[in-house]
């Protein structure tokens, strides 16, 4: 999964599958970043993860309002997930 | 931002099913004295219905309360309490349940959801933030919990659609049934399902966008921050997050949940199990069944196993595995299929069948089957001799579905064993009439736990303290009334708070700091565990009223006090009627309750800021005014 650059080298978001366990953690706190830090509301996150419950195959999406946490001390969604489902890479 | 209530979704909505009317009150109303979540729906139940009412009664209340901290980052902040009048004896039921639809409903804009009257047909309810709607459940009605899920996502046009729902066994009133939460979390217990079932109600769908505001989120950032480094350094945690639960602590063939009596074995004939057995469903078995594990709503723990048996009779692939899954279909009745009994707990989600309360249920069946009490004439031919898998199987779909001596079975134990009669009433193993799993004669904190549990012989409302807080040995009396006085207090706060009792290494003092950053308050642990206190003394006031509930309910079965452990370390252990009593002396002292009645004291209820609870209790004569 890629998304989001800068000038320069272009930072890719990656989204390890089988680490994730589907707690919406990160969804979450990309809302906390979205939101000016004032509220939780998963919806208004950049980021979505979604269960397939057929295969019990996690998936995650990031849309093009996420700024990789402009003026944050961590980029949200990876700092807050426990189970190192995220990371990024700079290409 | 000013008017928000931090960190609330803002309002309580009530729904009267017998006339379809929907309105909304506000949730600042009651926080301020109970916080949220579980004493919330308490504080409704005792003042709404009238002592007297039975369960599957319109004026019965079935109250879903989201817990404070719920919708934010607070590590395990996804549970939500349901209470209603339990099934089993018109007293209190309480269940609490994580997965992901308490935070929904929360950001759906409401903290807790009232529902009264009965639906003159089955339906559901859609919440989709303000807009609510009481929905023809013809789509839905006699499907399974994963069926419905799926239909109602489906129907909606929404994969993100949040279901909490009944099953077969709650549609057909049956009392081990509960309600399903995202397909594998389980408001378990006291009937919740049947409950919901006997108010025509399948299914509840929810969605939501509204935000949940945080009054000092530095503060907040700071507090989340020091709370994973703790829950961080918990030995156990690496384990956890691969293999689950069962896995990482009680499933090991070395751990000590095996013999000190957690595993009752045929029944509660004995509390030890032959090692050759133990190996046999052990995680070092139960690791070929494991594919991966899934966490609820904002857990870093993620402690609920994926499962998959791919050969077999048993094939099945699903969600969930727990110790008590472990006791009710496999050492319970000596079975040591594990294929078996993960086949049954998938059924259990999917029949919408609470595990502790069916699987006593099936254990006691198969007592009454070895003392000659059912004979294969009461079972349509089904042998229900000890460890026999498919006899076991058959009986959960019976108990669902009320066929055969499934019909016996799910009006609960206490009443199958007046109809069976034959001296079954002796081992019909119970706590205030409620089907209890749950071992008792050995650890005495986790026993003394079950037995005074307010809903009765629910461990994890009872027990938590017995288990993890006694430095004693386990089988010692020392310590038990106090460790359990503060547990059911920390336990009682924790639900409030909508927190996860499996996040370890998260302190009180943590939980302090996580809600005054996020209300705004300045509450002190000390102050927040008052509002423990105050919850176990409305729910007291509440199986006052409503099941007359004195110091002669807070005993352990007689199988407990009369039948020695069998075999293993603690062959002979037994429970002490003298030292009972003094647990009970010791336990009613802390709460300032009358110790001769077991009822409340005047002056107890007063020193804790609840002299409208004493007035109450006072008008139907079940207060002592004067503590003796």
């Amino acid at each position: 999964m890629a998304d989001a650059g800068s000038s320069g080298s272009r930072m890719v978001m990656i989204f390890a599958q089988d680490a994730c366990r589907g707690c919406l953690r990160c969804e979450l706190a990309c809302s906390f970043h979205n939101l000016g830090h004032h509220s939780f509301q998963p919806e208004a996150s950049s980021t979505r993860v979604y269960r397939d419950n057929d295969t019990n195959r996690m998936t995650a999406t990031v849309d093009t309002t996420c700024d990789m946490c402009e003026h944050e001390d961590h980029i949200m969604c990876i700092h807050a997930c426990p189970f190192g489902a995220r990371s990024i890479v700079h290409v | 931002m000013s008017d928000d209530h931090c960190p609330y979704g803002g309002r309580i909505l009530h729904v009267d099913l017998s006339v379809g009317r929907v309105h909304c009150e506000k949730t600042r109303n009651y926080s301020k004295r109970w916080i949220g979540g579980r004493a919330v729906n308490t504080w409704m139940l005792l003042n709404r219905i009238a002592p007297g009412t039975l369960w599957n009664e319109p004026e019965n209340i079935l109250a879903f309360g989201v817990g404070a901290l719920v919708g934010t980052l607070a590590s395990g902040a996804c549970r939500m309490s349901v209470d209603t009048l339990n099934v089993y004896n018109n007293a209190l039921g309480s269940a609490n349940v994580g997965g992901f639809f308490g935070a929904e409903l929360k950001f759906a804009g409401y903290d807790n959801l009232i529902i009264t009257g009965k639906a003159e047909k089955p339906v559901y309810l859609h919440i989709s933030d303000s807009k609510v709607d009481i929905c023809d459940a013809a789509i839905i009605w006699g499907k399974d919990t994963w069926e419905t899920e799926r239909t109602l996502r489906a129907f909606h046009g929404d994969q993100r659609l949040r279901i909490a729902a009944i099953g077969p066994a709650g549609e057909n009133g049956v009392y081990q049934s509960c309600i399903i939460c995202d397909r594998s979390a389980a408001a378990g217990g006291c009937g919740c399902g049947a409950v919901m079932g006997s108010k025509n109600l399948k299914a509840i769908a929810v969605r939501g966008k509204k935000s949940i505001p945080i009054a000092q989120p530095d503060d907040f950032i700071r507090a989340l921050e020091r709370e994973i480094s703790h829950i961080s350094k918990w030995e156990h945690i690496t384990q956890i997050r691969r293999k689950g639960f069962y896995g990482a602590l009680g499933g090991r063939a070395d751990s000590k949940s095996w013999e000190e009596g957690y595993r009752p074995v045929r029944n509660g004939q004995d509390d030890s199990w032959d090692p050759d057995k133990i190996q046999q469903i052990s995680e070092e078995y139960f690791q070929r069944f494991r594919t991966g594990t899934r966490a609820c709503f904002s857990c870093p723990v993620s402690c609920k196993p994926l499962v998959r048996v791919d050969e077999g009779e048993y094939t099945v692939e699903g969600e969930g595995w727990w110790n008590n899954s472990a006791n009710a279909f496999c050492t319970k009745i000596d079975s040591v299929r594990l294929d078996a009994a993960i086949f049954a707990h998938q059924m259990c989600n999917r029949l919408g069948l609470d595990i502790d309360n069916a699987g006593q249920a099936i254990a006691w069946a198969f007592e009454c089957f070895e003392k000659g009490i059912i004979t294969k004439e009461d079972t349509d031919g089904l042998s229900l001799e000890w460890g026999n898998h498919d006899a076991m199987i058959t009986l959960l779909d019976q108990i669902a579905r009320r066929k055969g001596l499934g019909e016996v079975l799910a009006r609960g134990t206490v009443r199958a064993a007046k109809i069976l009669g034959g001296g079954s009433e002796s081992f019909a193993l119970h706590v205030k009439k409620q089907d209890s799993l749950d071992g008792v004669r050995i650890n005495k904190g986790w026993g003394f736990g079950v037995v005074l549990s307010p809903v009765g012989g629910r461990h994890l409302r009872g027990s938590l303290g017995g288990f993890w807080m006694r430095k004693e040995a386990v089988n010692s009396y020392d310590g038990v009334p106090h460790a359990l006085w503060h547990s059911h207090n920390k336990k009682n706060l924790q639900d409030c708070l909508g927190l996860c009792s499996y996040i370890y290494g998260q302190t009180i003092d943590d939980w302090v700091s996580l809600f005054q950053a996020a209300s705004g308050s300045k509450c002190t642990a000390e102050q927040l565990l008052i509002i423990g206190v105050r919850e176990a003394n409305l729910e007291k006031a509440f199986n006052t009223l409503h099941g007359n509930f004195t110091r002669r309910d807070d005993y352990p079965c007689r199988r407990y006090y009369h039948e020695p452990v069998k075999s293993g370390r603690f062959r002979g252990e037994r429970i002490d009627h003298v030292m009972w009593e003094q647990m009970l002396d010791g336990y009613y002292g802390l709460y300032g309750w009358d110790i001769e009645t077991g009822l409340q004291t005047r002056e107890g209820l007063c020193s804790i800021e609840m002299e409208d609870v004493a007035d109450l209790l006072g008008q139907y004569c079940r207060l002592i005014e004067n503590r003796r």
